[in-house]
């Protein structure tokens, strides 16, 4: 190939070049830098049953088997606008802001890290086999949406306590605890900044349900971080 | 032309070569070993591929637990990594205590230059900007079967090194007719030949976009010929390919 590589010099070049992450993004403080943990809960790994044993898995996880959600995925708004219209899987899961540079983090000091919460839906097309990653499954474009308003984490909130209210085109569909994380919001934070620094606006899913719902294009998502059913919720201004 | 991204008394500067080693856009020769090297470009999202050199198959095939087939017959194997583990050219990567199987990987990284989405192949390789040369440690002892390579293997702080130039497309006719090779203090370990991959460039950009937008800065590091052993602190790798940069790094203890 001889011809001139037209390229955009601004976006490679440029240090101080910002552009990539959508104003969406941006304004809620978020890097647009999103991780997420897989088979986070008991469920998960009940369903696969006898299967976790054998090749090719061998073994439950024994550390949090980690994905991540790239720029193309980061969606504009909570509308459904994933694919060419087939069903998608909408894991939901409640994610943690980061909120400084955080390098091996002990579980103990883990919340002194996390900026706020927020519910995040991670779509993907339907996987069978985990052995691998599922690119072409898991970062279609704008298969990560935002769902919630992000709530600020003052010093009492425990987010195991968190529950998700989930709403599918303003129906209140499921309600999702995060009491039977196998990792907890603590512990993840720990395990994964032991060997890779995460930032400040970093957004770390913690792990989703199983049957998660099937959506369609156009389906408008939304949740309520919630407390506790009986205190109000608590909300960044 | 080829330009580098360096840092030096306070400022990040872009750099060219010189014969005495580079020129600042301001004009100050230096030596390589003066300034503090970064990766060439704003790296984006960066998609690795596995297995996609066949010695590379072979050297590791009694360690694959089962050759699980896509549902897409001849699927390629990508996975994805954070800017955090970005490393720039002569810089020292942590090796963990205690761990057994620390390997370099050269690879041939190939950097986007357009926004492109279901490309075909012409329209894939024109979005190319440049090229850079890769050295993505893996440290086999983390290995598990889940999501595998999982992240403790391949997504660690400073152990994906890019560098140390960014090459314009237009200066590499033939991605595929490329030399690569590493050495450890001074010895050659690792020698292969672009021309040995087995997902091509052009057919992994079409499949790659045929599912997610790529974009200025997106990265793709396209495997890894056999020659993959085991380094220890204090070890020199360069890892080399001819036409487009020799990397350094030195593997230094955990702290």
């Amino acid at each position: 190939m001889n011809s001139v590589s037209i390229s955009n010099d601004a976006a490679l070049f440029n240090p101080f070049d910002r552009s990539s992450v959508p104003r969406f993004w941006q304004d809620k403080g978020l890097s647009g830098q999103v991780f997420g943990l897989l088979a986070n809960r008991a469920d998960f790994l009940q369903t696969l049953g006898q299967a976790v044993f054998e090749p090719p898995y061998k073994k439950p996880p024994q550390a949090p088997v980690l994905f991540a959600k790239p720029r193309n995925t980061l969606a504009t708004s909570s509308r459904v606008s994933c694919g060419t219209g087939e069903p998608f899987c909408a894991r939901v899961h409640l994610a943690l802001k980061v909120g400084r540079v955080s390098h091996r983090i002990s579980t103990s000091a883990a919340r002194e890290s996390i900026a706020g919460y927020v519910a995040v839906a991670d779509l993907s097309l339907e996987e069978t086999d985990f052995y691998r990653p599922n690119l072409r499954l898991k970062i279609q474009d704008n298969s990560c949406l935002l769902l919630s308003e992000v709530m600020t984490a003052i010093e009492n909130i425990d987010p195991s306590k968190l529950k998700i209210e989930l709403s599918i085109d303003g129906k209140i569909v499921q309600t999702i605890s995060q009491s039977d994380l196998l990792f907890s919001a603590e512990q993840s934070l720990s395990r994964v900044t032991e060997f890779m620094t995460l930032y400040p606006g970093d957004l770390l899913l913690l792990g989703s349900q199983n049957n998660p719902p099937v959506v369609y294009q156009g389906q408008v998502l939304s949740a309520q971080l919630r407390q506790d059913p009986f205190s109000p919720k608590q909300e960044s201004p | 032309m080829k330009r580098a991204r360096v840092a030096y008394r306070g400022a990040i500067h872009e750099a060219y070569p010189h014969a005495d080693g580079l020129v600042l856009a301001d004009g100050r020769v230096l030596d390589e070993d003066s300034v503090v090297w970064l990766a060439p470009f704003n790296v984006g999202t960066i998609i690795a591929l596995g297995l996609n050199y066949s010695d590379h198959v072979k050297e590791l095939s009694s360690e694959l637990t089962l050759n699980r087939r896509h549902a897409v017959a001849d699927e390629p194997l990508a996975f994805l990594k954070s800017p955090s583990a970005v490393l720039g050219h002569r810089g020292s990567t942590v090796r963990p205590n205690g761990v057994q199987f620390m390997h370099y990987e050269c690879e041939l990284a190939v950097i986007i230059g357009q926004t492109i989405k279901q490309a075909n192949e012409d329209e894939a390789m024109a979005a190319i900007a440049g090229y850079t040369v890769c050295n993505d440690y893996a440290i086999r002892d983390y290995l598990e079967n889940w999501y595998r390579p999982n992240f403790p293997v391949k997504n660690r702080d400073g152990a994906t090194i890019l560098g140390p130039w960014f090459v314009p497309a237009e200066q590499v006719p033939d991605p595929h007719n490329l030399n690569l090779r590493t050495l450890v203090n001074g010895q050659i370990k690792q020698q292969g030949h672009t021309g040995q991959m087995i997902h091509r460039i052009g057919p992994l950009l079409v499949w790659l976009s045929s599912f997610m937008t790529l974009q200025p800065g997106d990265v793709i590091l396209t495997g890894t010929p056999e020659g993959v052993v085991n380094v220890n602190v204090g070890d020199q790798i360069v890892t080399e390919i001819d036409g487009i940069g020799r990397l350094q790094n030195t593997l230094i203890a955990e702290t």
